[in-house]
């Protein structure tokens, strides 16, 4: 008995934890979709920079399997510091994509999904040749753990609880609070409207890619000590962000959060009880949702869903 | 009028010629490395070519890899556990592959497009994890497919025997197959259906204005795709001999739309040269082979900035680009003559 409650407590902080992820990936893919009204395949891409950020500006070592050449071996900079430098450099490279790529297919789905799909696989297969096959880890900074309740959970563990919670909060703070945010409600709502009343729409797409990359890079540095960092890493993650994005409503940032403890606590008990065979429920799970309530199971309709013909159907 | 034909028979020359060569290729030409690569390039193409009338209905498969390996399995199954003749289990791979995608497009096909990315994205793992831990005795899960039979033999006695032992055997039963698709593609371009997909594409309210349905168009070209990569995917797992679920990620989706984006969707030809361009390129040249990948991540993203309708429609770009410029270079000479 104690056993179970151990192992239920121990699975909750881990569900915990995958909520906070899947919630930090997505509500920047959630926003980068809602005001460019683009999928951007990339966002995983930029989550593995952001790892890669980190470890290049951390402290590391040479290894017996992989030696780091020289000038890497000289970057050491404090874990804090690393995490800021990357973010900052991969919400830049965002806005610069942003600017170069994105803004050329403006209102075109599909071809800048194709671009964003070109772009990923420059980017990852990029890194995974620059940076050899074997994964990289970095030393953890949180060092520690948390007595809760009678279990103990590492702090870096934690700590993409909390950095999670802060970002997400932040994110809605400035969409609530702030001129820009209300310019990217504008945007997602109806672009042209938001045009017409004297929103300068690149500059807010343009922000809207730093904030959302910047937040796929936060994510991929807080996670550095847990997870293995190499060029493919993301490739899980992307998807779970997706399925986040889909069961929230796409576009909405608030749905990302719900739908986000709802993929978290299934892929975590899941795994725990009935294993790999949560991944296909939660694949099934999604694509139900699709079908029958494509808007979402907590979002209102930010995005249409069908095409012409279904919409007369409807209404 | 005596030049148009003139070009039109010049095509049909380069086009006799490139079959001919492809044709005789396995009779001269004995290097087994190539071969077997060229057996792979068609089969990608067959692949590709199916996508290529999905993309022409406005929506993007991310789901190509599924399919493939729902087509390989099934054809390995009928083959190795059922004593099915592998001629007849072929067509029943592709047949389960089009039924499987008829069951998904149905409810899935009427979404908009960025939807429809994300539902085939989900299938396609659906269908990779679903084969990798359900009836792991059957399937294999992490262990692979094993021990695909070989197709049975065709042999007229005197004349030839293919018995499937040589790569040069696979080469014509791959390139039968692509050229098989290849005329029913060119049909399907040159019928009524070939020009409500296109209708659909271009102008879907005035389309369905006129009395196109729309879902059914979008279903056959999802199921026609569907087949035929059914079809490689048999012909895949037989020539390996296995299939491993991990053959069949994402990223080998992505690599099938990627044929069909760099090659171009307006013609047939467009998803093979897409494919002969970026695994050519990388089998040709000696250290590009890890960086076929970023090739066609590049190339995508060049195509879609600067010849949308894909690297089949250089030719007639570059052509008019050079009769622009001599006629403007005329307009010159004749200003100058006033």
């Amino acid at each position: 008995m104690l056993f179970n409650t151990f192992l239920l407590l121990q699975t909750l902080m881990n569900a915990l934890m995958l909520s906070g992820l899947y919630i930090l990936v997505a509500a920047g893919l959630s926003l980068v979709l809602g005001v460019l009204h683009i999928i951007n395949f990339a966002h995983g891409a930029f989550l593995m920079i952001g790892a890669f950020g980190v470890w290049m500006l951390v402290e590391k070592e040479t290894t017996a399997i992989e030696a780091v050449p020289d000038w890497l071996l000289a970057l050491q900079v404090p874990y804090p510091l690393a995490f800021l430098l990357a973010v900052l450099a991969v919400g830049l490279l965002g806005a610069f994509v942003n600017r170069v790529l994105y803004q050329r297919f403006w209102g075109q789905v599909l071809p800048c999904l194709i671009v964003a799909v070109g772009l990923t696989q420059i980017l990852q297969q990029g890194f995974y040749i620059a940076f050899g096959i074997h994964t990289k880890s970095v030393p953890t900074y949180f060092e520690g753990m948390v007595s809760f309740l009678g279990i103990r959970f590492p702090l870096e563990r934690v700590m993409i609880i909390v950095v999670a919670a802060v970002l997400v909060a932040a994110l809605l703070l400035l969409l609530r609070y702030t001129r820009i945010g209300l310019a990217m409600r504008a945007v997602a709502q109806d672009s042209d409207a938001a045009a017409v009343q004297g929103v300068n729409i690149p500059r807010t797409a343009t922000i809207a890619m730093l904030i959302g990359c910047g937040m796929a890079a936060a994510a991929g540095a807080i996670i550095t000590p847990v997870f293995n960092v190499h060029a493919y890493m993301a490739d899980g993650l992307l998807i779970k962000a997706f399925m986040v994005i889909i069961l929230g409503g796409m576009g909405s940032v608030v749905g990302a959060i719900w739908a986000g403890l709802m993929v978290g606590f299934i892929d975590a008990f899941g795994t725990a009880f009935i294993g790999h065979y949560t991944q296909i429920l939660l694949l099934v799970i999604v694509m139900a949702v699709i079908v029958f309530k494509p808007t979402g199971l907590f979002g209102g309709i930010v995005f249409e869903v069908f095409t012409k013909e279904e919409e007369r159907a409807d209404g | 009028m005596a030049e148009r034909s003139g070009r039109i028979s010049g095509e049909w020359l380069f086009g006799g010629v490139v079959l001919l060569f492809f044709l005789t290729l396995p009779l001269w030409f004995r290097q087994q490395y190539y071969l077997h690569a060229l057996v792979n390039i068609f089969l990608h193409s067959t692949a590709a070519l199916g996508l290529r009338m999905v993309w022409r209905t406005g929506l993007v498969s991310f789901g190509t890899a599924g399919f493939i390996a729902i087509g390989g399995y099934a054809c390995g199954l009928l083959a190795r556990d059922f004593g099915v003749s592998f001629w007849l289990a072929l067509p029943l791979g592709g047949a389960a592959a089009a039924v499987f995608a008829i069951a998904i497009g149905i409810p899935t096909l009427r979404l908009k497009s960025s939807y429809f990315f994300l539902v085939s994205w989900a299938v396609g793992e659906v269908i990779r994890l679903s084969l990798l831990y359900l009836w792991v005795p059957v399937f294999g899960g992490w262990q692979g497919f094993r021990k695909i039979p070989l197709p049975d033999a065709i042999a007229i006695p005197g004349w030839v025997n293919i018995d499937f032992s040589a790569k040069a055997h696979w080469y014509y039963l791959a390139f039968a197959m692509l050229a098989i698709t290849v005329v029913i593609m060119l049909r399907i371009d040159y019928s009524r259906i070939g020009a409500a997909i296109v209708a659909l594409r271009d102008a879907e309210d005035l389309a369905q204005s006129v009395g196109v349905a729309t879902m059914s168009y979008r279903v056959f070209a999802f199921a026609l795709a569907c087949f035929f990569a059914g079809l490689a995917g048999g012909v895949y797992g037989s020539f390996n001999t296995f299939l491993h679920p991990e053959s069949f990620t994402i990223l080998q989706s992505i690599e099938a739309v990627s044929f069909v984006i760099i090659g171009g969707a307006t013609s047939v030809w467009g998803p093979i040269l897409g494919t002969f361009v970026v695994k050519g390129i990388a089998l040709g040249v000696r250290g590009v082979g890890p960086y076929e990948v970023i090739l066609a991540g590049g190339l995508m993203i060049l195509v879609m900035l600067f010849i949308p309708e894909g690297l089949i429609g250089l030719p007639r770009r570059v052509r008019r680009f050079f009769r622009r410029r001599a006629r403007r270079g005329g307009e010159m000479q004749a200003s100058h003559g006033d």
